[in-house]
């Protein structure tokens, strides 16, 4: 199921900026998500679009803004909550995929101990129901069960990737943020992950936002995309509108740019 | 009240990384349609026809005037929607059969037909049932369905697409050249399809460039001009982004 749900945004993201002293990370950047959307954040290198990921998952404190998530208790501001409530909702409500695996997984931990922890830190603690999700886990990102014991460091990037993706899905989040999450990968490997990402958002009303800088994915995965220059949003709307009608003098190079979107 | 009414609309296309090249494409076209009617546009290519179908779809922004449509009890003006508001309007108020099949790789063209259907909650073999009936309607062969369109040939390729553009019921249906690339016999299915969609009292803009098809679909015609271009002002150049001359 894929239902655009009407209710009310997941996320409200209002006056967003992060400032390094003087040099501009981002500024002023206000967007709305709703439950199963999935946003692209799309623009070149410096643009500003991972220190946006970066302020909007929590990962970093931005100088100015909200960042308003809402959930079953109301709405919470990630950015003015205090640090246990921001981390209690970032192990049991939101998702963080890195570009580099290492960076989001326990590399001396088996990939079914990866995907058990979450759940442990949630208060699970029946051993083999724990392992029992692990392996269905591994089957829904198209892994090998029987690696289960395996650590990361025996897996390609691409399956590191996907081992990931597990253990941040493992707890049903309702939003998950990725950066560049197939950079670095072979198409093939890509490809693959990329409609592992379309088919589980689907099932599960995902909703996803995805820093990448290839319109491509932008435009297979994400129904909305902002574009960013220079640490500005210079563009946002439908993907597809985006992608067939830019406006922006910058969009139309970006478009004009790539072999084929 | 009009189930859809454009206003005054205004679209330009301006080429910023092209020379700063403005196409102004339509100039305070106006156009209603009722609930049930079946319209075809005509006119020259580059007249703004499929334009005017994209602008309604939400696929092309508007630059000036309104697109109201009729939907869910109210009214809203597709210009100047969120694109939440869009993506809802799409889901369950207008359909669009575009000339072309954007593919996703990988995906089988079943699944391709009953995405739609699945979208509005329906379950997988609610879906599948809808998605095989169109399908045999259609003659694309059985050995096809698990296959993704990549492959295809051009009209199986848009049979694709009229399959998936028939398989949820749509208020509005947009068709743009849809029997573009078929032969005469399926051309004929399809026009059955749009025919039955039209007596259940679907509302219909399409663009159909053979007649005998337009006369047999639409209750009426609405013809388009191309726009003249502009006499180039001078010193019309863009100032605010230098971007790289290549």
């Amino acid at each position: 199921m894929n239902c655009i749900s009407n209710t009310n945004p997941l996320l409200k993201v209002r006056s967003l900026s992060k400032y390094y002293g003087s040099y501009i990370g981002c500024r002023d950047i206000s967007i709305d998500l709703w439950p199963g959307e999935i946003l692209a954040i799309v623009g070149e290198s410096g643009s500003g679009k991972s220190t946006l990921l970066n302020c909007i998952s929590g990962l970093m404190k931005p100088s100015t803004g909200r960042v308003c998530y809402r959930n079953h208790n109301g709405e919470v501001d990630l950015v003015a909550c205090d640090e246990a409530e921001r981390r209690q909702i970032r192990r049991s409500e939101l998702g963080i995929v890195y570009q580099n695996p290492r960076d989001g997984l326990r590399m001396e931990v088996s990939a079914g101990g990866n995907i058990g922890e979450p759940l442990m830190a949630n208060g699970s603690r029946h051993y083999g129901q724990i392992r029992e999700t692990a392996l269905a886990w591994l089957e829904k990102v198209e892994m090998d069960t029987a690696r289960i014991d395996d650590i990361p460091t025996q897996f390609s990037g691409g399956m590191q990737q996907r081992l990931q993706i597990a253990r941040n899905l493992v707890t049903n989040p309702k939003l998950v943020f990725m950066d560049e999450p197939t950079s670095g990968l072979d198409v093939s490997v890509q490809a693959r992950l990329l409609d592992i990402l379309r088919r589980l958002s689907g099932e599960l009303g995902l909703a996803l936002v995805i820093v990448t800088h290839d319109l491509a994915v932008a435009r297979l995965l994400a129904h909305r995309m902002i574009v960013m220059r220079q640490g500005e949003m210079v563009e946002c709307g439908l993907t597809d509108q985006v992608l067939d009608d830019p406006g922006h003098p910058y969009t139309q190079l970006l478009v004009s740019s790539v072999l084929q979107t | 009240m009009p189930l859809v009414h454009f206003q005054n609309l205004c679209k330009s296309f301006n080429l910023y990384t092209q020379g700063n090249v403005r196409i102004p494409v339509l100039q305070d076209f106006n156009l209603s349609i009722s609930r049930g009617e079946s319209i075809a546009l005509t006119g020259p290519s580059g007249a703004g026809k499929s334009t005017v179908l994209r602008l309604l779809y939400g696929n092309y922004r508007v630059d000036r005037g309104r697109i109201l449509v009729q939907a869910n009890g109210g009214q809203t003006d597709v210009a100047a929607a969120d694109p939440h508001t869009v993506l809802a309007l799409r889901r369950d108020t207008i359909g669009y059969v575009s000339q072309f099949l954007r593919v996703i790789p990988r995906i089988p063209a079943i699944e391709i037909v009953m995405e739609p259907l699945i979208m509005r909650g329906a379950g997988e073999t609610r879906a599948r049932t809808a998605a095989v009936s169109l399908l045999e309607r259609l003659s694309i062969p059985q050995r096809l369905w698990p296959l993704s369109p990549t492959t295809f040939s051009g009209g199986e390729q848009q049979r694709i697409n009229i399959a998936r553009g028939f398989i949820a019921p749509f208020p509005i249906m947009i068709l743009d050249e849809p029997t573009a690339s078929l032969d005469p016999e399926n051309a004929r299915a399809v026009e059955q399809i749009i025919r039955e969609a039209s007596a259940a009292g679907v509302t219909i803009i399409g663009i159909y460039h053979n007649p005998g098809l337009r006369a047999a679909l639409a209750s009426r015609t609405v013809t388009l001009a191309v726009t003249p271009p502009e006499r180039p002002a001078p010193g019309n150049g863009l100032s605010e982004l230098s971007l790289p001359v290549t």
